[in-house]
């Protein structure tokens, strides 16, 4: 009997409880690395291979289809990918079609070494476009039509860069770094269909699963999944940052979740168990 | 009852005729390769982009009247939040259009106050999160086992750990995503599509007139 009551008495624990154990679990590994190993998926090893056999010259647009509350997973992939695509010998546009991508996109800029690389020659930020797929459509079809001016004011006709940047036709890789699954949708649409743009998905862990059809049917080039992508593309580019940092936060944190599903389950069943013998 | 051309402007079978024009300018764009057409639709498309811009700015508007309104009514509870968001929408504009938006003070604004307070609201779904596990997804029937199995396997997999606990969890995680998961995602995704054809043939055929208002 008193064990009964004690699994009635789990069943209905303090939430508090359980937010100060998932507190614990998330700072802990973030101050005192516990270093788990980090499997490397097919879809990141796919992507990472895709931009060291880029051509020198090759034009890479990264489109910042972001938000602040998704930058905790995008980011770490935003600052990774380019920090490795300014090793290479590449052509670099920073664009957003989300309000907050150009924001953030010049955040991770600022965060990542520039090397020799000079801005408008090399790369370039094109600010936001308002338009949601038509502002995706018309990218892809002309950018100087649409553009006028990049993010800093500067007009882009100016700029070296965007000499060679006319269209998608131009795209040798373009990545999305959202949270948004119709983001990813759009560029099927508007740039893998007419134009066979070779689209990665860098998504947050969320979405992979709606992204999957996609890159299952070959309209998606290859997906980054959320911080742990992030965390891959760090392993294989031998730059650990953000990513490896938060692995085992969430390695632990979902230890959490998963213990916290079985023993409400337990403690759920038992309750039942109880309830069915005492009306008998 | 005189027809004036103001009228005749005003009439909705002119707004219906319009749609249908755009709409199968761009569909016809997009198999076609005809100068004329090509570049008569990048025009259009640009305009879409203009016209987007300008929609920004008048929700800007509006969000001004409303909270306008709810301020000069000192509407209980609400009032100083309206004051909040105006003052702060007002502070941002300012400093942006002075220093624009790379410059030291619209950076610092945006990253230590808008990034850092979306990323704390959006991070404490976390907290929902650990309280759902415990609370609100139990074994009540056999598909709510099911699906709870495959909650565990899904998250296993999406986290470092899921190897460590059992070496399979990322190939059956994978099964699950690709075999099960593909087969009903292109279910709906085709289905939305050809909701979407027959709601684009409507709507050129003007016999969707939702969007008219």
């Amino acid at each position: 009997m008193a064990g009964e009551d004690a699994w009635t008495k789990l069943g209905r624990i303090d939430p508090r409880i359980l937010y100060a154990l998932l507190i614990i679990v998330l700072i802990i590994p973030i101050i005192t690395p516990v270093g788990l190993p980090i499997p490397i998926t097919d879809q990141t090893r796919k992507t990472y291979e895709a931009v060291e056999k880029l051509p020198p010259g090759s034009v890479v647009v990264c489109s910042m289809d972001t938000s602040g509350a998704a930058w905790g997973e995008n980011g770490p992939q935003a600052v990774v990918v380019l920090k490795h695509l300014f090793q290479k010998p590449l052509k670099i546009v920073v664009v957003g079609f989300e309000t907050d991508g150009p924001m953030l996109g010049q955040q991770a800029l600022l965060q990542i070494p520039k090397g020799e690389k000079k801005y408008g020659e090399d790369y370039v930020n094109l600010g936001f476009i308002a338009g949601g797929e038509t502002a995706r459509a018309a990218f892809g079809r002309d950018i100087h039509k649409l553009v006028s001016r990049d993010f800093l004011g500067n007009p882009i006709d100016k700029l070296p860069i965007m000499e060679k940047v006319r269209n998608a036709e131009d795209f040798a890789l373009f990545f999305t770094f959202t949270s948004l699954i119709s983001a990813v949708e759009m560029y099927v649409r508007q740039l893998h269909a007419p134009y066979k743009t070779k689209v990665v998905a860098a998504i947050i862990g969320l979405g992979v699963p709606s992204i999957v059809p996609y890159y299952n049917a070959g309209q998606v080039f290859s997906i980054l999944s959320g911080s742990l992508g992030a965390a891959e593309y760090e392993l294989l580019t031998k730059m650990p940052g953000e990513g490896v940092r938060l692995s085992d936060a969430l390695s632990l944190s979902t230890l959490l979740v998963v213990a916290c599903v079985v023993v409400g389950n337990v403690a759920f069943l038992a309750v039942k168990k109880k309830r069915k013998e005492e009306k008998r | 009852m005189e027809v004036t051309s103001m009228s005749v402007l005003k009439r909705r079978e002119v707004a219906v005729f319009m749609t249908a024009l755009a709409g199968i300018a761009v569909i016809a764009d997009y198999f076609l390769k005809v100068p004329i057409l090509n570049t008569a639709v990048a025009d259009l498309l640009r305009w879409g982009v203009i016209l987007a811009s300008f929609m920004l700015i008048w929700g800007t508007i509006s969000m001004i009247r409303i909270h306008a309104d709810v301020i000069r009514k000192k509407t209980p509870n609400q009032w100083y939040y309206s004051v909040w968001l105006v003052f702060l929408m007002v502070v941002f504009v300012a400093v942006s259009l002075i220093q624009g938006l790379a410059g030291p003070s619209s950076r610092w604004m945006y990253d230590s106050i808008y990034v850092a307070s979306s990323s704390t609201y959006y991070s404490i779904l976390g907290f929902y999160m650990i309280s759902a596990s415990y609370r609100a997804i139990r074994a009540r029937s056999g598909e709510a086992t099911l699906l709870l199995v495959i909650a565990v396997i899904i998250m296993l997999m999406n986290a470092p750990i899921g190897a460590a606990v059992w070496e399979g969890i990322p190939a059956l995680g994978k099964w699950i995503v690709d075999v099960p998961n593909t087969a009903a995602s292109r279910g709906y995704i085709i289905g939305l599509a050809i909701g979407a054809v027959i709601l684009g043939v409507r709507t050129l055929a003007g016999r969707e007139r939702g969007y008219l208002g």
